[in-house]
């Protein structure tokens, strides 16, 4: 019944190292000793690792579309990156007496939920999201004028591009909407210049972009689209096969910011604090094997994927709780509920079966809790209770595929026993809530 | 009752094997003894799955004292340090849900009725047993285990048994009463045939990182162990009864602000209604408790303790798990508190599921609220609520008599 191989689908949480990953930092690693240094000291080792760290500027620009790569700043990974833009942007608002609100979807990474509730005096607009997984843009519109009726108020968007359990991403149209209602002209009217023409109009929505788990999962330029409007993004190496703790933020030209870090001057100041060279390194060669095999890794992965799905939709009781709709979703993510199968009990009999997915959020004790996001997007309780996420990576093949099949079928059937043997054999539990014993 | 023992964890060191193909959940807790079940069945061969419960969110109670409780986040991590020194998959269950609703709520419920709850009898058997049998089932193991100090046997006549752990300082059957057959069934008890001395010095030669852990005490749920904030944090004031303070024959002594402040027995807080007790010339104040809660008047009995004493009471809700003959009265041990000694009582039907139950002397402090067990020697056979305590007649007082 034990599978000898282990089956992993959560590359969601973290995608294992990449082939040349692994292979060129060992390389690197077992090598020369003057490879990993200080890129800021100014003798030649040094100068090696200032080489490494402008290859990954470039690279990451080159492939996701980017022009100016003094614009990306290294970090530890994208809560960071999060932390830093919420606090930086609330921070410099402040400071020029604007108003800074923050309007983030009700599914956002808890970086920013977190990150948002720890901000004092700040206003926050939480942007429902409805069962299909898009942002409620009537909502928006009406927040966005009553928000910005108050001449002060600067408004940041924390947006992911494709949410972390779900694979959904968000269609970004209403920004458009916006642009044209808001971004041109002033709210209120401003004296005329001579000539007739309307004064500079500063800006006053800004967005970040939490690409995080969209990076490599979709067609960079499904990345390049909202990165036309977008002020910032943030992204960690670790979901596309690069080493942990190791990420980008890019800050468009003169974006509000205030860094979070003070120190050393690396980062042009933005982010104090000795690189990361290992990861950085490992980093860069991950970002190249994307640009050179990103488009076969997508197919690959799509087409296990579809071929999961179809599968997986022959089980009965079992309900996809994303679309379908390849556009609208990453390549390699599927949530589903089986009837009558708790998420935690799934989730335990697979890995006993060596088959790793993934469930609703980890609480710090280490119990599943009831996914937020489907609870957040409108899914029942029960739904929020049984959903497992199966997310699959460039390694992952076809026998794993139909392994995990397998195991799937024989974890949900084992469980639906389960439920029913319990039900008879273990005594009345009565009604929750009912109380005393003696009543 | 003669019963033969094929109890299991009988040694560690015999190198017996009674494990091998099969598999069972442990129910993990964090402390030393669950830690020594997991190991020793772990040691007989058993493929072994530890699984703890959160049965509340102790997040809520990060600012307050958490040590000495039970199910805490400490105790989670405790628990996996365990699990991965000896070796085992391990997991954690949130039954927050059930716990709120099967424990709190009751526990809550009956402080307002004007009994003493006994939670962790309502815990044991309507949350820890459930869940794990439920995930045992789901995991397709063959058994369940836990730390209790209680041993199992088994009789062709009577069926599965439950007995009094070997160490009867520890003995924890009282919480177990609860139990039915198809549980017992599935059950194993691998440090029930030790002394706590042995089990932590198995822990230590094992190095587990809990071998020197204190054990649990207090109410796990209740933050700082203050009843009276826990329980009016969950209630409406107009729920709170409010009353007064009375002696037997009805004089009024003072205010009370919620029968849920007292427990038959009781001394504590009761200084202002004592001293005006003195001062209106009523002997023996120094020897006062609460007597009894009248939870319909809302009022407390204050008395002297000899008032405390009482011939017998009346069970509800009573579980047999070895159901025993009862067409008539029949002697039997009895506990009617965790830590008391059993009482020899005699015990007779009442109706469907209560029973009344006559000492053979008076017993102090009868405790509505708090489970009342049935024993017959070592084997537990079964037990229930108390309901009500019943009065002693003038002649079966002899002390009173004499006077």
């Amino acid at each position: 019944m034990i599978n000898n191989k282990e089956l992993f689908f959560d590359h969601n949480a973290s995608h294992p190292l990449l082939k040349s990953v692994r292979e060129g930092l060992c390389e690197k690693l077992q090598g020369a000793t003057d490879f990993f240094s200080n890129p800021m000291s100014v003798h030649g080792r040094g100068r090696i690792a200032k080489r490494v760290l402008f290859e990954l500027r470039e690279s990451l620009c080159q492939w996701l579309g980017l022009r100016n790569d003094s614009e990306v700043v290294f970090n530890s990974g994208a809560t960071e990156g999060i932390n830093s833009v919420l606090r930086g942007f609330v921070r410099n608002r402040k400071d020029l007496g604007r108003k800074p609100v923050l309007f983030y979807s009700a599914i956002e990474h808890s970086a920013v939920h977190n990150t948002v509730a720890d901000l004092i005096d700040v206003e926050c607009v939480e942007i429902p999201v409805c069962l299909n997984g898009q942002l409620d843009q009537d909502f928006i519109a009406q927040q966005i004028e009553r928000v910005l009726s108050d001449d002060k108020a600067d408004v940041l968007f924390a947006l992911q591009v494709a949410n972390n359990e779900t694979g959904m991403c968000f269609d970004f149209s209403f920004q458009s909407k916006l642009l044209a209602e808001y971004g041109s002209k002033p709210l209120t009217k401003l004296p005329k210049k001579k000539g007739g023409k309307f004064p500079h109009t500063p800006q006053r929505i800004w967005y970040l972009l939490d690409a995080a788990q969209a990076l490599g999962k979709i067609d960079e330029s499904d990345i390049r689209k909202p990165l036309h409007f977008a002020d910032y993004m943030v992204l960690s190496a670790h979901k596309i096969g690069g080493p942990m703790g190791i990420g980008a933020l890019w800050i468009r030209g003169s974006s509000p910011y205030h860094p979070i870090l003070f120190g050393g001057s690396q980062e042009k100041k933005r982010r104090a604090g000795t690189h990361n060279m290992i990861g950085v390194y490992g980093f860069l060669l991950a970002v190249r094997d994307w640009m050179d095999n990103g488009a076969i890794y997508r197919e690959k992965m799509a087409k296990l994927t579809e071929y999961l799905e179809r599968e997986i939709a022959k089980i009965p009781g079992v309900k996809f709780n994303s679309t379908s709709a390849s556009n609208l979703r990453l390549c390699n993510t599927l949530n589903l509920s089986a009837k009558q199968c708790p998420d935690e009990s799934l989730l335990m009999g697979l890995d006993l079966r060596k088959v790793f997915v993934s469930s609703g959020a980890a609480c710090n004790s280490g119990s599943v809790k009831p996914s937020a996001v489907l609870s957040k997007m409108g899914f029942p309780e029960d739904i929020a209770r049984s959903s497992i996420r199966i997310s699959l990576g460039t390694e992952t093949v076809q026998e794993d595929v139909d392994g995990l099949l397998k195991e799937l079928k024989s974890v949900i059937e084992q469980v639906r026993g389960a439920q029913k043997m319990a039900d008879e054999l273990l005594p009345n539990l009565g009604r929750i809530g009912e109380g005393s014993p003696l009543e | 009752m003669a019963v033969k023992k094929t109890g299991y964890g009988a040694s560690i060191l015999s190198r017996e094997r009674p494990g091998d193909g099969k598999s069972v959940v442990v129910a993990m807790s964090g402390g030393v003894d669950s830690s020594v079940a997991a190991l020793i069945l772990k040691e007989q061969g058993y493929d072994v799955i530890g699984l703890a419960l959160q049965v509340t969110d102790y997040s809520k109670y990060r600012s307050e004292e958490e040590s000495g409780t039970c199910c805490s986040l400490q105790d989670m991590e405790d628990a996996r340090r365990v699990a991965e020194s000896i070796g085992i998959p391990f997991y954690v269950v949130d039954t927050e849900k059930s716990f709120d609703g099967q424990v709190v709520d009751y526990f809550v419920a009956e402080y307002l009725q004007g009994r003493t709850p006994n939670p962790c009898v309502m815990c044991n058997t309507k949350v820890k047993f459930n869940s794990f049998f439920r995930k045992a089932l789901e995991l397709g193991t063959d058994y369940i285990a836990t730390g209790h100090y209680v041993r199992k046997s088994f009789d062709e006549g009577l069926g599965y048994c439950l007995l009094r752990g070997e160490d009867h300082d520890k003995d924890q059957s009282y919480f177990l009463f609860n139990l039915t057959q198809r549980q017992l069934e599935k059950t194993l008890f691998p440090v029930g045939g030790m002394k706590k001395e042995k089990v932590r010095q198995l822990a230590k030669t094992h190095k587990l990182p809990v071998a020197d852990k204190p054990d649990s005490q207090e109410i796990c749920f209740v933050p700082g162990n203050n009843y009276k904030k826990f329980i009016e944090e969950r209630t409406p004031e107009s729920q709170r009864h409010e009353g007064l303070i009375v002696t037997g024959k009805g004089i009024v002594l003072g205010n009370h602000e919620g029968i849920h402040n007292f427990t038959v027995g009781q001394r504590k807080g009761l200084g202002a209604a004592l001293d005006l007790a003195s001062k209106m010339g009523i002997a023996n104040t120094e020897d006062f408790y609460v007597t009894k809660i009248d939870p319909v008047r809302r009022h407390v009995h204050l008395g002297p303790s000899r008032e405390l004493e009482k011939a017998g009471l009346v069970v509800g809700q009573v579980n047999w798990i070895v159901a025993p003959k009862l067409e008539k009265a029949r002697w039997m041990d009895v506990k009617i508190r965790y830590r008391a000694e059993t009482a020899r009582a005699s015990v007779k039907m009442m109706g469907d599921n209560a029973v009344e139950v006559r000492f053979e002397k008076p017993q102090r402090a009868i405790t509505p609220g708090q489970a009342c067990v049935f024993y017959d020697g070592e084997v537990c056979l079964g037990g229930g609520w108390i309901l009500t305590s019943l009065e002693v007649q003038a002649d079966e007082r002899p002390s009173e008599a004499r006077q």
